[in-house]
């Protein structure tokens, strides 16, 4: 039997939510630098407030979307579940950073929706769909690129599991199959909606990363009204007779931009830009060197949503995140030079693939918790990643097309089955044991190799664990069948018993 | 009216992709070569020596290993092709040329070369295109050089085709010659009371994509000449005139059963139908025949995949164009299930066309075989008969 009277961590919440009744104890220091860390992110919520007070009151009653970003402080307690020392001060310093620059923006988008009153601001806006990064708006510093879809989807959908059916039931009753990717769906319901905050000169619409996100801008534009231009980067991204169209494409929308917002491509800014984007680069690579070892700090849940969010909102635009990474560094160095384990619980290191439940972000965070499953990297921090060349203005663009072609999803869903099945090698390099493969259930493009991935799975000693999704949905699967399928496959497959059996099975359906 | 003298020939070559024609084909030493996305330019893989075969998996029955494969929910065209592959169905193949345009497709034939589907011939190869998302002159230039590196220079150095300008000529003569076949028949459907059924059209149509086109050329001129003879029924036979427009429909039987429900169907605006896909390719002055090709692919493709606001509204506009010139009543959507770019497509366009183009409009899912006809035959009626009473109370002008 498990150790129950040990851990029974669960109990700490209200039952049938996933709220606390009291703070987690770490011991004295490290509950006091949560504390701290919890007041800082009170401080960043308070910054954003005064972007535009009366704009932000007005958007929290005019969006149903907006509401959802009260549960951020819960979200973020939820991510530091069971870390400890230099896994904590990881995870506390990445986060800040993430709800610093995601509630700046939110407070831009606010500040120039003119839903509450026109202004000069909303004109400085450049809207970009899903999930591009922003380099290729690195010429333009005084105009601002948001990214369209996320705050209302993919952001909204980690602080409240509730946020999304809304926006999914909105498209599906106006006809759309329920198997259709949900990330999509739920934009698109927030367009029917008419629930995107009117602001921006223009939008750059894309092809990434599937086939429904393509058909998705198609009908968001015909909903946003705003000059637009899909740039359409190449499927097959590894064919170098490619690079000539992603060239053609990046100067379109440089082109585009300026005759949409009037401003003129600024060299020098750009290249300030593409350097800090490279930096970042760097700086990701120099992690993985430590998250290679046993010895690193860097893991669970905020790394790869820090990878993603500076990947999205950053490309090398906010100087935070080389700075937070500089941190993160120095933490990751000393943990390293001391030996120290940082994650003393783990009894398996995991790689975890495919479109997660983004309406349980903290999924590894249990997994680590209730089972020992440290999971090491995940699929997202394996996209973009591209050391964009400084030899030309012709070389940079074809290096921001690649970032674009290579982003978040991109990567491994499209260009070819090699891409998809990346994980084997991955785990092998971060001396994994175990792989996670997010099966969500409306991804065409990973859905189609299942076979192939169950048949070179029996061929090889790490273990596949697959663990069903629906993204934005946790109606159709819960976190609470996503956690059964985990412990059935433990017991059954591993022989093993959960490190605390009190988070084995609860009930947070109702919960954020 | 009178039975077409070759409609049961042409229905026994559907009964199976490696049909007697083909056979005789491979027997004549022409290579065999597959496709299934209107973007693998069909008029390139008749190039001398060659015949084009666009794959199909009639009479499917159970495709649980392609499900195996893909899961549940991919769309069951793809399965059953993929099925048919590993059951030893496209055996007769000496390529497969492929796009990464629809995901599921794209995997599925990623499949042939991940499981080695094709025996039996070691030369056999898949080759993966790039196709964008738009029609300008750049995208043009992109698409021809990814039909040059990834269709015709492998089919030149595996095989030794002929891939010269003259060649490119000859095979556009070949489509030129074929689609004006079909695209005579097809045209006839425009009259009041047709002397051609929609399901006889979709199966000559087929024919005309699965069968190499030298061994069938003569039977479609001698079925155009007897069609354009042939005395219509002297009352409509049907009870209203629909557009059929969405996926892939490689089933005549669909039709058909539309048809046994009351409808003509006047315009095919399906994947494996002929509109677009049996117009005529010019080759303007200047301009290599590869060009020319790769232009007219681009830029006659009804496939929602084109993001820019001018083909998404166009592609509206063209099925509306389709119902004035075909004069329709009404307009099915058709969506193979679990097919993202015809979900949204369906959506918008039944939208677009019933509330602001004024047509009367449904959308419906459907699988690659027709085992939910009960269903579909319902909604089918519905439908007709409420055109039906549009005419009848003069609602329809």
């Amino acid at each position: 039997m498990a150790d129950k009277k040990i851990m029974d961590e669960q109990n700490r919440f209200i039952e049938g939510t996933n709220i606390e009744k009291h703070r987690e104890w770490r011991g004295l220091k490290d509950t006091w630098y949560d504390y701290t860390q919890w007041i800082k992110l009170l401080v960043i919520v308070m910054k954003f407030v005064a972007i535009s007070p009366f704009r932000i009151a007005r958007g929290v009653l005019e969006y149903r979307w907006m509401g959802s970003y009260l549960a951020a402080f819960n979200m973020r307690d939820r991510c530091m579940e069971g870390l400890r020392g230099p896994a904590l001060q990881v995870a506390n310093e990445q986060l800040n950073t993430i709800m610093s620059a995601t509630t700046t923006q939110i407070g831009q988008m606010m500040k120039g929706d003119r839903r509450f009153g026109d202004n000069d601001f909303a004109k400085k806006i450049v809207l970009l769909e899903q999930t591009m990064p922003p380099e290729i708006m690195a010429g333009f510093p005084n105009l601002i690129p948001i990214p369209l879809e996320v705050y209302q989807g993919l952001l909204n959908c980690y602080m409240d599991q509730n946020a999304c059916p809304f926006y999914i039931d909105v498209m599906e009753n106006a006809g759309l199959p329920a198997d259709s990717c949900r990330l999509s769906a739920n934009a698109t319901g927030v367009a029917i909606n008419d629930d995107f905050p009117k602001i921006g000169a223009c939008v750059i619409e894309n092809n990434m990363p599937c086939d429904s996100s393509t058909m998705n801008s198609q009908v968001i534009d015909r909903r946003l009204g705003l000059p637009s231009l899909p740039a359409e980067v190449p499927m097959r991204w590894e064919d170098r007779n490619t690079d000539k169209y992603s060239l053609v494409q990046m100067k379109r929308i440089i082109k585009f931009v300026e005759d949409s917002t009037g401003e003129k491509f600024d060299e020098q800014a750009f290249w300030d830009v593409i350097n800090r984007h490279n930096k970042e680069v760097s700086n990701e690579m120099e992690k993985w060197e430590f998250m290679q070892t046993p010895y690193s700090p860097i893991g669970g849940t905020v790394g790869a949503l820090y990878h993603a969010t500076y990947f999205t909102f950053s490309g090398g635009r906010n100087p935070a995140f080389v700075k937070t990474d500089e941190k993160v560094l120095k933490i990751a160095k000393d943990c390293y030079e001391q030996k120290l384990n940082a994650f003393p619980k783990a009894r398996h290191r995991a790689i975890m693939w495919g479109g997660p439940a983004c309406y349980w972000p903290q999924f590894p965070n249990w997994l680590y918790n209730c089972w020992g499953i440290l999971v090491v990297a995940a699929m997202d921090s394996f996209s973009g990643n591209v050391t964009i060349p400084t030899t030309s203005l012709d070389d940079a663009l074809v290096g921001i097309a690649r970032n674009h072609e290579t982003g978040v999803m991109r990567r491994h869903l499209t260009g070819g089955w090699q891409h998809l099945v990346e994980f084997w090698g991955e785990a092998e390099k971060f001396s994994c044991d175990m792989v996670i493969l997010n099966n969500d259930i409306t991804c065409k493009g990973a859905l189609g190799l299942t076979g192939v991935i169950l048949d070179q799975a029996k061929d090889k000693k790490t273990r596949l664990m697959m663990v069903s999704n629906d993204m934005f949905n946790h109606v159709t699967i819960s976190r609470a069948d996503m956690r059964k399928e985990v412990n059935d496959y433990m017991r059954a497959v591993m022989q093993e018993e959960p490190l605390d059996a009190s988070l084995c099975d609860y009930d947070d359906y109702e919960g954020w | 009216m009178k039975d077409l003298k070759h409609l049961i020939y042409f229905e026994n070559l559907l009964q199976q992709a490696d049909n007697e024609l083909v056979e005789q084909g491979r027997k004549d030493g022409k290579l065999a070569l597959g496709y299934t996305c209107y973007f693998v330019p069909e008029t390139l893989l008749n190039l001398p020596g060659c015949f084009s075969t666009r794959l199909r998996a009639p009479n499917t029955g159970s495709i649980d290993v392609g499900t195996y494969y893909m899961t549940n929910k991919i769309c069951s065209y793809t399965r059953s092709i993929l099925e048919r592959g590993i059951e030893g169905g496209y055996n007769y193949l000496d390529a497969l040329l492929s796009s990464e345009t629809c995901q599921m497709m794209h995997r599925g034939h990623e499949h042939f070369e991940l499981l080695g589907l094709v025996k039996n011939n070691p030369k056999f190869f898949m080759s993966m295109m790039d196709v964008p998302f738009s029609d300008s002159d750049n995208a043009v230039d992109h698409y021809e050089d990814q039909i040059k590196t990834k269709l015709l220079q492998p089919l030149h150095d595996v095989y030794g085709v002929d891939i010269s300008d003259d060649a490119v000529r000859k095979a556009i003569e070949d489509h030129n010659e074929i689609s004006a076949i079909i695209t005579e028949i097809g045209d006839l459907r425009k009259l009041p009371i047709p002397p051609i059924t929609g399901y006889e059209f979709h199966v000559i149509q087929l024919v005309s994509e699965v069968c190499p086109h030298y061994l069938v050329m003569d039977k479609l001129r001698e079925t155009l000449e007897e069609v354009k003879k042939r005395a219509p029924e002297k009352k409509p036979w049907f009870r209203a005139r629909i557009v059929l427009t969405g996926s892939e429909i490689d089933d005549p039987g669909f039709t058909k059963l539309l048809e046994d429900c009351g409808a003509m169907v006047v315009a095919d605006r399906y994947c494996y139908g002929s509109l677009p896909g049996r117009e005529q390719i010019e080759i303007k002055d200047g301009e290599t025949a590869l060009r020319a090709v790769a232009r007219h692919y681009l830029r006659t493709s009804q496939c929602p995949r084109f993001m820019e606001t001018e083909r998404s509204t166009g592609r509206r506009e063209y099925v509306k164009q389709l119902v004035n010139e075909y004069h329709a009543d009404g307009v099915i959507y058709t969506q193979m299930k679990f097919c993202e770019f015809w979900s949204y497509e369906r959506v918008l366009g039944v939208h677009v066309l019933y509330e602001e183009m004024g047509v009367p409009t449904i959308g419906i899912e459907r699988e690659y075989t027709v085992t939910s006809a009960g269903q579909l035959r319902t909604r089918f009626q519905a439908f007709i008969e409420s055109l039906e009473i549009k005419n009848i109370q003069g609602g329809n002008k």
